[in-house]
């Protein structure tokens, strides 16, 4: 399963930014659902319930997108290395090594600009309150 | 890594010219205007969507010169209130779905095979059907016009506006009609671009080879097969309202217009990126190639196209920041729209860096670009502007907004597609544009947009309304206006001058060398005038920039001796090679010239002409030509003889698409469900949209009724589902690509047994369909009723639908089997209804359980 989810494949590389999405979209629905039908309203340690499953909702993502980022940067050291020993032949593992070096590169970046939009999605939670 | 390219032995020249004058006969579209009726091939479509979409851009642009006129003082009365909606309507609409959208289409399906080393899309015959249905969609939008009855609500049709209270007549038809058949063109070419870019790319060119016009033409494409259903699905729910009283808008029986609001701008928020991309991805090859040095920062580049796809879908709400949203989830858009700007951010410099080191060769394409560079930036910070809360409430529907949205759209898109037609122009016409009538253009297409568009910042921030045939004298912006007309007027003039100068360079142009830009891509590898298969053989790549690794590429492709070089049986062929790798994985048979396309797409417009004339009986009976030409299309696709390994060169055999796993059609369904599985999803969120606002739901009067004839359904699906499967196991196929090795034909009994299976399966999709029926009629009674009803009937439906239609390709499948084409080593078609069947069975247990669980559990 992990296989297909991996640095190296289109898939992986657009994965963080899956995640971006499913925040934002789970974001969005929970605190429609609060406003439109009273969900999670109880104040709870100085604020209202809804606003900590947000934040919770952050956490898991932001954790999620690090792990694929950490990941994807493992990946790239390896195909870094295995690079470096191909050399610059046009070998077919040659040019895996350095494909897999260039997507696993990408995948990385993915996911920093994933993190970024998502503590960018995160801020008004932390200023505003739900429903305002 | 210069390598250099040696063919085993040279090609005996008399052979040589043979094999050419052979692929020549092959490929060539037929003599004759029934030729070009029939044409599939991808450089004679794709040329057709560039002039239509610059025809559309002709009369759109005509329309705006009326509007400009009306706006020019503040009490001229050149069109009446409602000539000037409908103009404005017009204007925005051919724009936006005639003219941006199918023209960028249009360049990809022409440059796309040449940029990747391919010798056609995979699917010719769909591009072919594609067209028509722009074409048709378009004269359909356009006939309004001779009905006396031209559509009025804006290009956006909100409702209730645009419903059958406010706009009784048949404008709002048209356009819902008209637009979402011209629609299946831009979601034909996804599914089209998609394929061809991951699976059709020439030997060696892996993924961080391939060049960047193909990387925004993947984003983008996926970007449509997920932003175009919304809009589609709103426009039919829209059109069933209209036409048979539904309630999904309407909010004395629990609709809601604001469902309107969110489905169109979960599609027009990305749209704006749809449009952005491609031309971002232009502005890539022409900036390396007059910078004369290889992009820099590719990686970014492609970063920054992957992450506006996706971020560019967070933005929707930013349309809506005036219909009382709570200020949070505002905020949260207003967020997604600053974050988007950071890719956008790292692009633009990824350009500039390229241009910084290189030395950059000031021809006319690149003077388009730095018009770019200049407007487009400029509307991109004022787009920043609007993303913020309190500025947007302070402009919204001012022409602050018009403003950004042209500076956006035409520097972002039109400049860069300018860069492109003059860049590609000696491809298309072997013939070079002149300098000085182009320079002339440009610039006065450059200083008449700034001059339109400039003022209107300030007139908007003034409080000039948008979308309305005046002003009150008070605002004092009369004399504004009168320079943006004035200005507008100028502008029209260069884009006449460039349209001359192409229509001059095509008749007296100096003849263009070949590679005339010296640049490094494929698609300047072709000879000129340019050969219908592009390249006699597919090259080999190397390196991002192929013609400047190994100059010999071009000639080396011009000779028919290496892969595909020997034309096979009479057939088109392409070669298909691995999605990350790009190493041969098969060879592809295409179809040739075909009327299929055209007539499919003239009984669609039939049906749909009875449509919009309440004509009901006829479309239902529309449906019958419709079918067969369908059935018709689908039985033609495979080639029982063909054999199941072809040689793509000497020592090289390959199998055929019938007997790879990555095969075309395997792909084409993997898109479309994508595509159906966006539209399903965008069914669900209305359902669930409406039931927020709906107390309680269902609301009284309508019951959910008793669980036995929902259970019933659910065991004749998930019977179904098993047949199907057991239909699919009883072939014993071999999809590892085996099968293509040792040739089974598979035994006339397991033939016999799967076609019994698939039509058992058949049979109990009907019945499945019967039962959901009857489960539904009793409680929920007739979908006019209530929103409640509306959405329940339309999304069984939707699902009853897709049985049917699952339900018809297991029937295909079991004649296939029956008639030979399909067997354990060539199990393509039953691979991909098997496939298809699991699909429609998922889709099915999601709407069981929102129909029949989620009410029961309030």
């Amino acid at each position: 399963m992990l296989e297909k989810i991996g640095p190296w494949r289109l898939t992986g590389m657009a994965a963080p930014l899956a995640l971006w999405a499913a925040h934002f979209l789970a974001v969005y629905i929970m605190q429609g659902l609060a406003c439109g039908e009273g969900w999670q309203r109880q104040r709870v340690a100085g604020a209202e319930m809804v606003t900590w499953w947000l934040l919770l909702a952050t956490v898991v993502a932001l954790a999620l997108i690090a792990w694929m980022g950490a990941w994807a940067l493992r990946c790239r050291r390896r195909a870094a290395f295995e690079v470096g020993a191909s050399g610059e032949a046009d070998r077919p593992a040659a040019l895996a090594a350095r494909r897999r070096r260039f997507l696993s590169t990408l995948t990385t970046l993915v996911a920093l600009v994933s993190c970024i939009a998502v503590v960018f999605t995160t801020i008004p939670i932390l200023l505003l309150p739900p429903c305002a | 890594m210069s390598t250099v390219i040696q063919s085993p032995e040279p090609i005996d020249p008399r052979e040589n010219s043979a094999r050419l004058e052979e692929l020549h006969r092959i490929w060539g579209n037929e003599p004759g205007i029934a030729g070009q009726l029939k044409a599939v091939n991808h450089s004679t479509v794709g040329m057709r969507f560039i002039l239509t979409g610059f025809a559309f851009l002709l009369v759109s642009g005509v329309l705006a010169m009326f509007i400009r006129l009306q706006l020019a003082w503040f009490d001229v009365e050149v069109l009446d209130p409602q000539r000037f909606n409908q103009f404005v309507t017009m204007h925005g609409t051919t724009m936006m779905f005639l003219f941006a959208v199918p023209i960028l289409e249009g360049f990809a399906m022409y440059l796309l095979p040449k940029m990747l080393g391919s010798r056609d899309l995979p699917y010719p015959r769909l591009s072919a059907f594609g067209y028509w249905c722009y074409l048709f969609g378009g004269l359909f939008l356009y006939s309004s016009f001779l009905f006396d009855a031209v559509p009025d609500g804006g290009w956006f049709m909100y409702v209730p506006l645009t419903d059958s209270t406010y706009s009784p007549g048949l404008g709002a038809d048209f356009w819902l009609i008209g637009v979402t058949f011209a629609e299946i063109a831009a979601v034909l070419a996804a599914i089209e671009l998609i394929v061809a870019i991951l699976i059709c790319r020439a030997p060696g060119m892996d993924l961080r080879r391939m060049p960047l016009f193909a990387w925004a033409m993947l984003v983008t494409a996926f970007m449509i097969a997920f932003g175009f259903p919304p809009l589609i699905l709103a426009s039919v729910l829209l059109e069933i309202q209209r036409a048979f009283d539904f309630a999904f808008f309407e909010v004395a029986r629990g609709g809601d217009p604001l469902l309107w609001q969110h489905l169109f701008w979960l599609f027009g928020h990305p749209e704006v990126y749809i449009i952005f991309l491609p031309a971002a991805g232009m502005v890539s090859m022409v900036i390396a190639t007059f910078a004369r040095r290889p992009i820099v920062g590719y990686t970014w580049i492609v970063l920054a196209f992957l992450s506006v796809g996706f971020l560019s879908f967070g933005l929707w709400v930013h349309h809506m920041y005036t219909v009382g949203i709570p200020l949070l989830a505002l905020a949260f858009f207003s967020a997604a729209s600053m974050a988007v700007a950071i890719p956008m951010g790292i692009q633009v410099f990824a350009w500039i860096a390229t241009l910084w080191s290189g030395r950059p060769w000031m021809r006319l394409p690149m003077l388009y670009l730095l018009g770019f560079f200049l407007i487009f930036i400029i509307g991109g910070l004022t787009g920043v502007m609007l993303a913020m809360v309190p500025l947007d409430w302070q402009v919204h529907d001012t022409h602050f907004v018009v403003a950004h949205l042209h500076y956006v759209l035409i520097g972002g898109m039109m400049f860069p597609l300018f860069a492109g037609l003059y860049y590609w122009l000696p491809l298309a016409t072997g013939r070079m544009p002149s300098e000085s009538l182009s320079r002339t253009a440009f610039w006065m297409v450059f200083i008449g947009f700034n001059m339109t568009f400039l003022p209107m910042h300030l007139t908007g921030l003034l409080g000039m309304p948008r979308r309305v045939y005046t002003y009150p004298e008070e605002l004092s912006v009369q004399w504004l206006n009168l320079l943006s007309t004035a200005a507008g007027f100028v502008m029209a003039v260069g884009m006449v001058a460039i349209a001359l100068d192409v229509f001059i360079s095509l008749r007296a142009g100096r003849r263009a060398a070949r590679n005339p830009w010296n640049a490094g891509t494929l698609e300047w590898a072709v000879p000129f005038p340019v050969p219908q298969f592009n390249f006699a053989s597919v090259p080999r790549v190397h390196g991002r920039y192929p013609l400047w690794d190994q100059p010999e590429t071009d000639q080396a492709s011009d000779r028919a001796d290496g892969l595909l070089g020997k034309p096979g049986d009479g057939r088109r062929e392409l070669l298909g090679t691995g999605i990350l790798s790009a190493q041969p994985e098969q060879v592809i048979r295409v179809s040739t010239s075909t009327w299929l396309p055209l007539l499919s797409a003239l009984a669609l417009s039939a049906l749909l002409a009875c449509f919009i004339a309440k004509f009901y009986l006829g479309a239902a009976l529309m449906l019958v030509p419709l079918l067969a030409l369908f059935a018709a299309w689908a039985w033609t696709t495979g080639h029982r003889h063909a054999p199941l390994r072809l040689e793509a060169e000497p020592g090289l055999m390959l199998p055929s698409q019938y007997a790879c796993r990555n095969a075309p059609g395997w792909w084409a369904l993997m898109i479309s469900l994508l595509i159906d599985g966006a539209l399903f999803a965008s069914l669900v969120f209305a359902y669930f949209y409406l039931w927020l606002g709906t107390q309680p739901w269902p609301p009284e009067g309508i019951a959910v009724g008793g669980w036995t004839l929902p259970l019933v359904s659910l065991a004749l699906l998930a019977a179904s589902a098993a047949a199907g499967q057991w239909a699919w196991r009883a072939l014993g196929a071999r999809t590892d690509g085996e099968g293509a090795q040792d040739g089974r034909p598979g035994g006339n009994e397991a033939r016999a047994r799967g076609g019994l299976a698939w039509l058992l399966s058949a049979a109990l999709g009907g019945g499945f369909i019967a039962a959901h029926w009857l489960a539904l009629a009793g409680p929920v009674g007739a979908p006019q009723v209530h929103a409640y009803a509306s959405v329940v009937w339309t999304l069984a439906g939707f699902h009853m639908l897709h049985v049917a239609v699952a339900a018809l390709a297991a029937v295909f499948v079991a004649a296939r089997l029956r008639c030979g084409f399909i067997n354990a080593a060539r199990p393509l078609e039953a691979r991909v209804t098997a496939a298809l069947w699991r699909y429609v069975v998922a889709q099915g247990l999601v709407t069981w359980a929102v129909i029949h669980l989620f009410p029961r559990m309030g």
